[in-house]
């Protein structure tokens, strides 16, 4: 009784038959693993073609929020900014302090007080307009008004502070600063309330660039989305979400580009972001989990790049925290943490866990940070010891010891490394749970104190041991300022005042080198990682040459004019 | 004279309609197989899971690849993960997870179904309308992500919390279906005739309407069961949901994702158990939903 | 179907009563909405999280905070925001702001987002509709045997499967062997369009082609009994034309409402496998927005989302009532 249903019967069996095929040879021909070359190298094939328009092709992990200096404050949005804009000063390949838009250092009084910047005259915005100094002090007061990110990057300058607290009320782009003054066209005069070293850091910032009134005058709040500045390049296109393509300027004040743009594409999936490197379609890469290991074994091993991270990884204890064992000034509290501190396995975290992107740190200042001591040894594990040191603190196996939650974000491999930690403290009796948040949640979270065990990161503002030790442990940056530890002492307090105000970089140094090393007795962290960044690049990239400032794909810092691609030309 | 049919209760008719659908049974099976790993999960692997499985495997070896096992080597039938740990071990404990997701997060959806939509279809008039609106309001939300914000109002969601946000944005289903069913049966004669008697509403509820509404209320719960399952994958994948190391099978499979390339039994595995085990409430569920169905001819 | 009195239009019904139960269907509509605006509101202002701080940055000034959250009209009432939040919605149709993307305005972020994931709906139930009425089809024709227990089984077997699984599967599986695009939405042109989108698509129809395949399947075998089946066969008619035209109809309506019960679950769908496949489409837009706690990005596009359903939904309905006139009668 079945009719005949011939045509739509096989029609419909090829589809599939076709669809089961594709998939096994896929199946077959995606896990090349076991191929070998013939010097036993692992084949990756990874194709080597630059883009047929001379564009830079670099994968973003998500959107960047703003474009305009004053709201940049996440790296994404660092990363392309500073291919539009430039600063008075600029970091060069060795991480050494040198002029952009200054044509030279700044002259600085014998009181520390007074800087003196003499700008370049041959500067132009990408709308044609010179730049002078009126743009600099409308730029930098930008930093006081309601809605900027960075107010705190100014307000060592007199009369910043009193614009900050004036233009939340009054809605000024621009408030008015006394100790910004032009002297005249060329010429800029900075004066600070009392003397501190580390401002000029601050001048290398992208958020201090300069950009021209009357475009924010004209397009106001949307100069975030068609911001116009000195750099290397301008917007073209912007697909929120999706891409954004970077022209050219050919008028360029330190000579036109070579590349004719450089061309991002958001793609929140590191697997993704994998598969179309190989494919041809992105010249750089961050490398996450599972790739360093394999590639480094490979024929493609010179594609990988790394270099110094200025960045700590630890694990922070809230030391003011209510109801934890882990808080307060006592010596037992001190020994918990010190039991934890020698429980946890580094060098597996690092070179098996991490794939030996990360090593053990040895401080709060990793190596290419000015201050950094690399004589103290790195942090070690010694289970014995720590077993000694629950006992002493009145908790012998970890007996009694209330469970504590440690916090941390979902982000890449917080998650693996938090598992492991548990992992270790269990081997010795120390109980901890595992919450997991999101970025914005997690932030807020441990701002207002509520965990007392959390996982967080320091990148480097600046190459200064200040940057880290100041933000992170002087009593007056508690809570979001960036103390989340809550840590409170008053000698470290002294020694970072002091070291602000002399001039001599070697007493600072010794100075902040003390401070590290006492805040290092009183454990307020648990200390783990130092790492190195790692990307994938592609062979015909000529002048790629990042350094510690650089996060990872964006290539802060870079000489992004001399970026060239090699082609068949 | 017509035919009078002894015997057999509706009930009793749909079960043997359902033995004889295949694919129900074989549904039917892999269930009771989740059921049986959920609760004796030690009959089928030796080891306990916790985080210290990690381990006793990385501590001897120098690289990560050495302890990241392909399935089939002794001791680890399926693998072990990105940590170090047995693979087939936390897809067994996770079915206790799974099938915790989906039982209370059905638990709460056919609470309120259950209670607003006999109450909506036996009241009727203002009181049905009004939670007739209320129920297509919340059907109108698109259901992850009512889960999502509900989440998002807890900071730190444990996983009952958790459990019964999955569920709650399932109920508008279960309470249609519940006063539907009820409409249908009040102008019955026993609810007539019960209420000449004088009993409350209340025992009428209970004691008639509501187990004769067994029959669609069981199917639907099957598959809000599936759903919810699914759900808590996709939550996982979204970064929300149960944390770590919790063996869940969704995060199972975030956890390992960037490793599937190389080692694609990571992510095989935990995907093959939250498919088969949704498989498997799904073709139940069907196979219930057309032994119940009185239109129903083969 | 019944035949009416006076006044009936060629398919047999009263205009005047399809019109009173169009209109019945649009008041319903009404509080429905507003009940969804007040859930989502509520929702929205439980969330903890303060707007001032998430756009000014962490590191904000307290003072600057306050004034921004103030100028945003964050600090009133939520009765006085809510009611600000409705009126102007209703009378200017402005969404708000994004307290996350600067200066963008919530209408434009879910302008660009939305025709993204309507595409990806569409395409998906294309998908859906093809496999789904395919596999439904050969089951019934193939009824009881091996056949249809294994179209069935696959068709229930997609619905049963992660989306993000099968998606990241196919990216790293199917995407090379086939040279599509691995992620991204691409909408150059139209033949790119569908490139990117080839992969999402059919993994979501995958999803809703059970539904879809179990009723082709009862309608194909309903109609394949019916007598009247055999009178055409016996006059000679190309069976296949025969069988397939009375089972499609049939099967319509019930395939209709199926279409769009779809929309709403695709609309949710969506969120992971925009996710999976970085589509720039509204459910990726409202989970990030959900998870930054963009405030009024959050209830626009939920009650985008919402509006979308219930006006899929009531067209549904309404082409029911159009075929089955005993549904206008039911109350509600």
């Amino acid at each position: 009784m079945n009719p005949t249903f011939g045509s739509l019967k096989s029609f419909s069996q090829s589809i599939a038959s076709v669809f089961l095929c594709a998939v096994l040879l896929a199946g077959c021909t995606a896990n090349t693993s076991g191929d070998l070359t013939e010097s036993g190298l692992l084949k990756i094939n990874s194709v080597a073609t630059p883009s047929a328009q001379n564009y830079f092709r670099i994968p973003l992990m998500t959107n960047p929020p703003d474009l305009d200096p004053i709201l940049v404050s996440d790296t994404t949005s660092d990363g392309v900014a500073s291919k539009i804009f430039n600063t008075l000063l600029d970091y060069d390949p060795d991480l050494k302090l040198e002029p952009c838009l200054a044509k030279a250092m700044p002259v600085v009084s014998e009181d520390g007080r007074v800087y003196d910047f003499e700008l370049r005259d041959d500067v132009s915005f990408s709308n044609g307009r010179k730049v002078t100094a009126h743009d600099l002090k409308y730029s930098l007061q930008r930093l006081a008004s309601v809605r900027s990110k960075r107010s705190n990057l100014i307000k060592p300058i007199v009369g910043a502070e009193e614009a900050i607290t004036a233009s939340q009320k009054n809605q000024v782009i621009s408030p008015e600063i006394r100790g910004i003054e032009v002297i005249d066209d060329l010429n800029l005069r900075l004066t600070l309330v009392e003397p501190y070293a580390p401002f000029i850091y601050n001048l290398a910032m992208v958020n201090t660039a300069a950009v021209p009134r009357e475009v924010v005058d004209e397009v106001g709040d949307s100069f975030s989305r068609q911001p116009v500045g000195t750099g290397p390049f301008v917007l073209s296109e912007w697909k929120e979400g999706t891409s954004i393509l970077l022209t050219a300027n050919k008028d360029y004040f330190e000579g036109a580009p070579r590349l004719a743009g450089i061309h991002y594409r958001v793609i929140p999936e590191s697997l993704a972001q994998l598969e179309e490197y190989k494919a041809g379609n992105f010249d750089v890469l961050a490398v996450t989990q599972g790739i360093y290991p394999k590639w480094k074994k490979s024929d493609k091993a010179d594609e990988v790049k790394s270099w110094p991270s200025l960045a700590v990884q630890y694990y922070g204890f809230n030391l003011e925290k209510e109801g934890s064992p882990y808080a307060g000034n006592s010596e037992s509290a001190r020994k918990l943490r010190e039991a934890v501190n020698l429980s946890v396995d580094r060098k597996f975290l690092g070179e098996i866990l991490l794939e030996g992107r990360f090593y053990p740190a040895n401080g709060i200042l990793p190596p290419g940070i000015l201050g950094h001591n690399s004589e103290r040894p790195a942090f070690g594990m010694d289970r014995e010891r720590a077993q000694e040191l629950l006992a002493e603190a009145g908790y012998p196996n970890g007996e009694g010891l209330p469970t504590v939650d440690l916090w941390f974000n979902t982000q890449g491999d917080n998650s693996k490394i938090a598992q492991v930690v548990q992992a270790d403290l269990k081997k010795v009796g120390i109980p901890i749970d595992l919450k997991m948040l999101d970025w914005g949640a997690f932030i807020e979270a441990t701002d207002s104190g509520e965990p007392s065990f959390f996982r967080l990161g320091w990148v480097a503002d600046y190459p200064d041991a200040e940057n880290f030790l100041a933000f992170l442990f002087h009593s007056k940056n508690k809570g979001s300022a960036g103390n989340v530890s809550f840590f409170e002492d008053s000698e470290v307090d002294r020694l970072l005042d002091e070291s602000n105000v002399i001039a001599d970089m070697d007493q600072r140094l010794a100075l902040l080198q003390q401070a590290e090393a006492r805040i290092i007795e009183k454990t307020p962290w648990l200390f783990l990682l130092f790492g190195r960044e790692t990307v994938l690049l592609k062979p015909y990239v000529r002048n790629f040459n990042p350094t510690g400032m650089c996060d990872d794909v964006q290539g802060n810092h870079v000489r992004w004019h001399l970026v060239d691609l090699e082609t068949a030309r | 004279m017509t035919e009078v049919k002894i015997g057999k209760s509706p009930t009793q008719m749909a079960l043997k309609r359902l033995r004889k659908n295949l694919l129900a049974m074989g549904g039917a099976a892999i269930v009771l197989i989740v059921f049986f790993l959920a609760f004796f999960p030690s009959w089928v692997v030796p080891h306990h899971v916790d985080g210290s499985g990690i381990y006793t495997y990385a501590e001897q070896f120098r690289t990560a690849e050495e302890y990241q096992k392909p399935p089939g080597i002794p001791g680890h039938p399926l693998g072990t993960d990105e940590l170090g740990r047995d693979v087939l071990t936390r897809i067994v404990y996770g079915a206790g997870i799974s099938l915790r997701v989906g039982l209370v997060g059905t638990a709460v959806a056919l609470l309120i179904g259950l209670i607003l939509g006999s109450i909506a279809g036996y009241r009727g008039g203002r009181i049905d309308a009004l939670i007739s609106r209320l129920t297509d309001t919340f059907f109108a939300f698109p259901s992850l992500l009512l889960t999502i914000g509900i989440l998002a109002v807890f900071e730190k969601p444990n996983e009952v919390v958790i459990f019964a946000a999955l569920g709650f944005v399932g109920w508008p289903g279960v309470a249609r279906i519940v006063r539907g069913q009820v409409i249908s049966m009040r102008g019955s004669e026993f609810v007539l005739g019960a209420k000449a008697l004088g009993q409350s509403d209340f025992r009428i509820l209970i004691g008639h309407l509501l187990p004769n509404c067994l029959g669609p209320v069981v199917v639907v719960s099957t598959l809000m069961i599936a759903g919810n399952i699914l759900a808590e994958a996709g939550l996982s994948f979204l970064g929300i949901g149960l944390p770590p190391p919790i063996p869940s099978w969704g995060r199972m499979l975030v956890d390992s994702k960037e490793y599937w390339v190389d080692m694609p039994w990571m992510g095989i595995f935990p995907g093959l158990a939250i498919m088969f085990t949704v498989l498997g409430f799904n073709l139940l569920g069907d196979g219930l939903r057309d032994a119940f169905d009185p239109k129903m001819k083969d | 179907m019944a035949s009416g009195g006076p006044g009936d239009g060629p398919l047999g019904l009263g205009r005047g009563i399809l019109l009173a139960y169009t209109l019945r269907r649009l008041l319903q509509a009404i509080p429905v909405i507003l009940l969804v605006t007040l859930i989502v509101f509520l929702l929205n202002a439980a969330i903890p999280g303060d707007p001032g701080r998430i756009r000014l940055g962490q590191r904000a000034d307290p003072a600057a905070v306050e004034a921004y959250n103030e100028a945003r009209g964050y600090n009133d009432p939520i009765p006085v925001q809510y009611f600000n939040y409705l009126w102007r919605l209703f009378t200017q149709f402005d969404l708000g702001e994004s307290d996350v993307k600067a200066g963008k305005s919530v209408n434009e972020i879910l302008e660009e987002s939305f025709f993204v994931t309507l595409r990806l709906a569409l395409l998906s139930i294309i998908v859906a509709l093809i496999v789904g009425i395919g596999a439904g089809i050969l089951s019934a024709v193939k009824s009881r045997t091996a056949v249809d227990y294994i179209s069935m089984l696959i068709a229930i077997i997609g619905v049963s499967m992660p989306v993000f699984w099968l998606g990241i599967l196919m990216i790293i599986y199917v995407a090379p062997v086939l040279g599509l695009p691995r992620t991204g939405f691409d909408d150059t042109n139209t033949y790119t369009m569908l490139r990117s989108l080839a992969m999402p698509a059919s993994a979501l129809g995958l999803l809703s082609s059970a539904t879809i395949a179990r009723l082709s399947r009862s309608a194909m075998l309903d109609v394949m009994t019916q007598d009247y089946i055999r009178t055409a066969r016996s006059k000679g008619l190309a069976e296949s034309v025969v069988v397939l035209k009375h089972a499609m109809r049939n099967a319509a309506i019930p395939i209709v409402t199926v279409v769009g019960n779809s929309f709403g679950y695709l609309l949710v769908g969506a969120v992971l496998t925009e996710t999976v496949f970085a589509l720039p489409g509204l459910g990726r837009e409202v989970v990030e927005a959900i998870k930054q706690r963009d405030r009024e990005l959050i209830t626009g596009g939920i009650l985008l989302m919402s509006f979308v359903f219930i006006g899929v939904n009531l067209l549904v309905d309404l082409s029911y009532a159009v075929f089955d006139p005993r549904i206008r009668d039911d109350r509600s």
